[in-house]
């Protein structure tokens, strides 16, 4: 029995999501929430020919905001907080995080995908 | 399918950003909402005070420091009293400055800019009986008082400061649900808002109108004697030499024929004028609105220490975050140094204590308001109206109500005669006299109060300033005087002098001849029996007063705690912080009795239609019973029960007639102390049942409660040998937030207390003692202990939300801290620290 080798491209680090991830961490203290979308474009402009790019950005976004969610519970009050403002807009406490990852993800990726779209109609009317 | 795919995505993208950006209906834009940077989550960072931090206010004289203790209390240690206030007002502009927002959108009737048309009821509540209109014109006197406008100004440019510089990320999250952005400034007149819906919470008492309303089911007569002048149950603040109360039981009038037309017209004009949250008409239960309060303290020759103890705790509405905000203010030169509990958006620690003296207060509830019949030039648009039959011009105020997007809602024109606001109700103007709309300034009371050194120096501040809501004003100081005095305005009326009728407003001969003297007011000094108590009952024994205060009056707590410190000679600040709790219940001692009397008799004289085995059984539940409401109680139940049901089948003439809406309804619930002058009179004609043939007595009736009130228990909760029995499970507190959220209130808490208790509990559980307070006043200086329901932040994320909550739950209290200046402070003590500079 052959045994597959993995392909070079699954080793390749994936820099459209630390890029993205990054942007986003960086880039949320001046442009708040905006800069999701602001980040998932930039990194499926750059890496557009990436056919997994929309993922990608995906899970970089939601890195980012994994990061952001880390550094506002380094005060050890992020379980009260999920509690409290989950209870107010009536969600059970525990879904206020992955709601709130869920919403960075659905925007990074539709970003993605979009970008890449016209990206890739660019590429093709250039060609 | 590449292009669908994209498509979808383009779709997701753009409902993403939609959600994200646009508030739908009241749910917040959840991109902001979320952002982990800026939004809720950021709240997560500010939850906790900073070990250190620093800020200007431009204003400040000198630097001011705060050091915040562990109970999260701030010390702010000033060189001036206007420092001392400016930094107040940062203080509480930073742990609840959304409290301070709504409070002041509620007091001004703007609550409609938040919620909407829902809130128009409350908003033009609030307008029409001229609120801000007597905020404004009270500012005009403070504009008179250089040293309250420059307290008051220092007050807001410290609340003001705060809200210049506080990072986005500290929004609380009221706002940000609400999708509010930016909060306005902070106003000196916001205060006086704020003390005009105290008085709105505190002295909004018509007793005309539950005259009226009786007599429009009963006649006249009835009603008279459902609603006394005086209480029939005396044990009165202002000791009248007996060693227990006094029960000026008399025969209450039978129900008679409805005053029909007559009371009719009334009601619709005062309850219109009225709306029902300010009628005490009963809750159904026969209590007392839990608009209450105890204090008392006790003199030197009755404590275990020698010296003066005092007590206090004001029940008011539960609210998270607290309506009360601990505090300590220290200014040397200014000679400030007072610990206590101010209200936020109030420049004034309200209750507490300083080097000298301790003071705490009850409500007076004495009635302050009344209603004239007014005549007109023209009854659409009116100008003017008719006084001593000159016309006089009316004044008038456009009042616009708006929506959240700024959008007009509704426009009222409000009338106001010298008395106050007037108006047209069911064709009749009427206009209303209500001394929290006079022209007053409490704020300079507390200021002085805050200063003074002596009993007498905190009586003659208050005796000067305090108008209203009149407080029943307890204070003890070092030299182990100890002194009560009900404090306010009470007017004087003409004729009568009782504030029952509605006068005829074409006549100044109608108006008010002035106001009761200070030195008349009920009040005692360093009293022979060794202490004083006041607990919202009858402030002075009507056989001593020569005049008629009015009002609402529970004597239930006031006997408790009188039979409490009747029975101990040896006073201890932890008995005292126990009576708080105490779970005795001075209504259950005089209705148990009589519970049990019945069914012994009723089993000697068997009823068909009273299940006898029954009887029997509820009797020996409540027998078993030690008439204590503790938590572990499994026979309080049965009790409260009964009475409920006591209280519904004894007043069934009250109900409202047939064919109305509110049919089967009680109109108004006379109150306990009318219920227990009826238990002496066995075979009244209140006792009958109007539903069945025969004719019910006292004993029918208690008979037929306790059968019920059994019935009702085992349904609900199960077999009486079981735990569903147990208080603890029955009765809770509930403290909610106001916006209603449930993740940010704190519910069902089992709490010791019950029916008149010390510690009362009823209905919904949310009410009941907002601050809980022990001071011993040694000749050196004072030592105090408290705590409250909630914590000091208003960030549902702080550990400082609850903090308070375990030990309000358990009746205990903490040791309250109080350095004279910040090396006493120990560093283990200190949390955080907070500079304030007047520039970088």
């Amino acid at each position: 029995m052959t045994r597959h080798r993995p392909r070079r491209s699954r080793r390749t680090l994936p820099l459209a999501a630390i890029v993205c991830g990054a942007i986003v961490v960086i880039g949320a203290w001046l442009a708040s929430w905006w800069i999701v979308p602001v980040a998932a474009l930039i990194a499926a402009v750059l890496w557009w020919d990436r056919p997994r790019i929309a993922i990608e950005v995906m899970w970089g976004a939601i890195g980012g905001w994994v990061v952001l969610l880390l550094i506002d519970s380094l005060h050890g009050r992020t379980w009260a907080l999920a509690r409290a403002a989950g209870g107010a807009v009536f969600l059970p406490w525990g879904l206020l995080f992955p709601v709130t990852l869920l919403f960075a993800a659905g925007l990074a990726w539709s970003t993605a995908v979009v970008a890449r779209a016209a990206c890739v109609m660019i590429a093709e009317r250039v060609q | 399918m590449k292009h669908l795919r994209a498509a979808g995505a383009a779709v997701l993208l753009g409902l993403l950003i939609w959600l994200g950006a646009s508030r739908i209906g009241p749910a917040p834009a959840i991109g902001t909402f979320l952002d982990p940077a800026h939004g809720v989550w950021a709240l997560a960072r500010n939850a906790e005070l900073p070990h250190d931090a620093s800020d200007i206010i431009p204003t400040l004289g000198k630097s001011v420091e705060v050091r915040y203790d562990r109970r999260g209390v701030p010390h702010i240690f000033a060189t001036s009293d206007s420092d001392a206030y400016r930094a107040l007002g940062y203080v509480v502009a930073r742990d609840r400055l959304f409290q301070l927002w709504l409070q002041t959108m509620a007091a001004s009737g703007r609550l409609t800019e938040i919620a909407g048309a829902r809130a128009l009821p409350l908003d033009r509540e609030m307008r029409r009986l001229g609120l801000p209109w007597s905020a404004e014109r009270k500012m005009a006197v403070i504009d008179t008082t250089p040293e309250t406008l420059r307290l008051a100004r220092a007050y807001a440019d410290g609340i003001n400061a705060y809200i210049d510089h506080m990072p986005k990320d500290a929004l609380p999250l009221e706002f940000r649900l609400l999708g509010i952005k930016s909060v306005p400034k902070w106003d000196p007149v916001n205060s006086l808002l704020l003390f005009n819906r105290m008085g709105w919470t505190l002295a909004y008492i018509a007793p005309e109108l539950a005259r009226a309303v009786a007599a429009s089911r009963v006649g006249a007569a009835a009603a008279a004697s459902l609603i006394p002048e005086n209480s029939p149950i005396q044990e009165p603040i202002q000791p009248n030499g007996r060693r227990s109360p006094r029960f000026d039981f008399t025969h209450l009038a039978p129900p008679g024929a409805s005053d029909g037309e007559v009371a009719q017209t009334l009601i619709d004009a005062i309850h219109d004028f009225l709306p029902a949250s300010a009628t005490a008409l009963g809750d159904g239960e026969g209590e007392p609105r839990a608009f209450a309060s105890n204090n008392w303290a006790v003199a030197p020759i009755r404590s275990a220490s020698g010296s003066a103890l005092l007590a206090g705790d004001p029940h008011l509405e539960l609210t998270l975050p607290s309506i009360w905000y601990e505090v300590q203010l220290v200014a040397p030169p200014a000679k400030l140094d007072v610990y206590g509990v101010t209200i936020p958006g109030l420049p004034a620690v309200i209750i507490g204590f300083n080097r000298d003296i301790a003071w705490t207060f009850t409500n007076t509830g004495a009635d302050v308001l009344d209603f004239y019949t007014e005549k007109v030039d023209d009854d659409a648009h009116p100008t003017k109206y008719l006084l001593d039959k000159n016309w006089r011009p009316l004044e008038q105020r456009i009042e616009r109500y708006r929506g959240p997007n700024g959008d007009i809602l509704a426009v009222d024109t409000l009338y106001f005669t010298h008395r106050g606001p007037m108006r047209r109700e069911n064709g009749q103007w009427m206009s209303m006299r209500w001394t929290v709309l006079e022209p007053s300034n409490e704020t300079e009371g507390f200021l002085l109060a805050a200063r003074a050194t002596t009993v007498e120096d905190f009586q003659k501040a208050m005796g000067v300033y305090f108008r209203s809501p009149a407080q029943n004003m307890l204070v003890a100081d070092r030299h182990g005087t100890i002194a009560i005095r009900s404090t306010g305005r009470f007017p004087i009326r003409p004729g009568s002098s009782s504030g029952f009728t509605i006068r005829d407003g074409t006549t100044s001969e109608s108006d008010w001849r002035g106001f009761l003297p200070v030195d008349f007011a009920p009040q005692a000094k360093d009293p022979e029996q060794g202490y004083l108590a006041s607990a919202n009952q009858q402030p002075i024994d009507p056989r001593v007063a020569s005049y008629w205060l009015g009002g609402e009056y529970d004597p239930w707590r006031a006997m408790r705690i009188n039979q409490l410190l009747r029975a101990d000679s040896s006073m201890t600040v932890d008995k005292m912080r126990r009576f708080q709790t105490d779970p005795g219940s001075a209504i259950a001692d005089l209705f148990v009795p009589y519970f049990l009397k019945a069914a012994e008799f009723l089993g000697s004289n068997p009823r068909s239609d009273i299940d006898a085995t029954k009887l029997a059984q509820a009797a020996k539940l409540l027998g078993e019973w030690d008439r204590r409401y503790t938590k572990e109680s499994t026979r309080a139940v049965l009790f409260d029960l009964a009475f409920t049901e006591l209280v519904n089948r004894t007043w069934d003439e009250l109900e409202a007639p047939s064919g109305g809406a509110a049919h089967g309804r009680r109109v108004m619930t006379p109150s306990t102390a009318v219920l227990a002058e009826l238990l002496a009179d066995s075979t009244s004609e209140w006792w009958d049942d109007r539903t069945t043939p025969r004719h019910e007595t006292r004993d029918d009736i208690l008979a037929a409660s306790l059968v019920a009130a059994l019935d009702t228990a085992r349904h609900r909760y199960g077999d009486p040998a079981k735990k569903g029995w147990t208080w603890s499970r029955v009765r809770h507190a509930n403290i909610w937030h106001p916006l209603r959220l449930a993740s940010l209130s704190a519910l069902d808490l089992p709490i010791q207390g019950g029916r008149s208790t010390l510690n009362p509990s009823v209905g919904s559980g949310d009410f009941g003692a907002s601050w809980r307070m022990v001071v011993e006043a040694t000749p050196n200086d004072l030592k105090a202990w408290g705590t409250y329901p909630g914590g000091q932040s208003g960030n549902p994320a702080s550990s400082r939300y609850t903090d308070h909550l375990a030990d309000w739950v358990s009746g205990d209290l903490e040791p309250l801290v109080t350095p004279r200046w910040i090396p006493q402070l120990s560093a283990k003590e200190t949390v955080s620290r907070l500079t304030l500079r007047a520039r970088e």
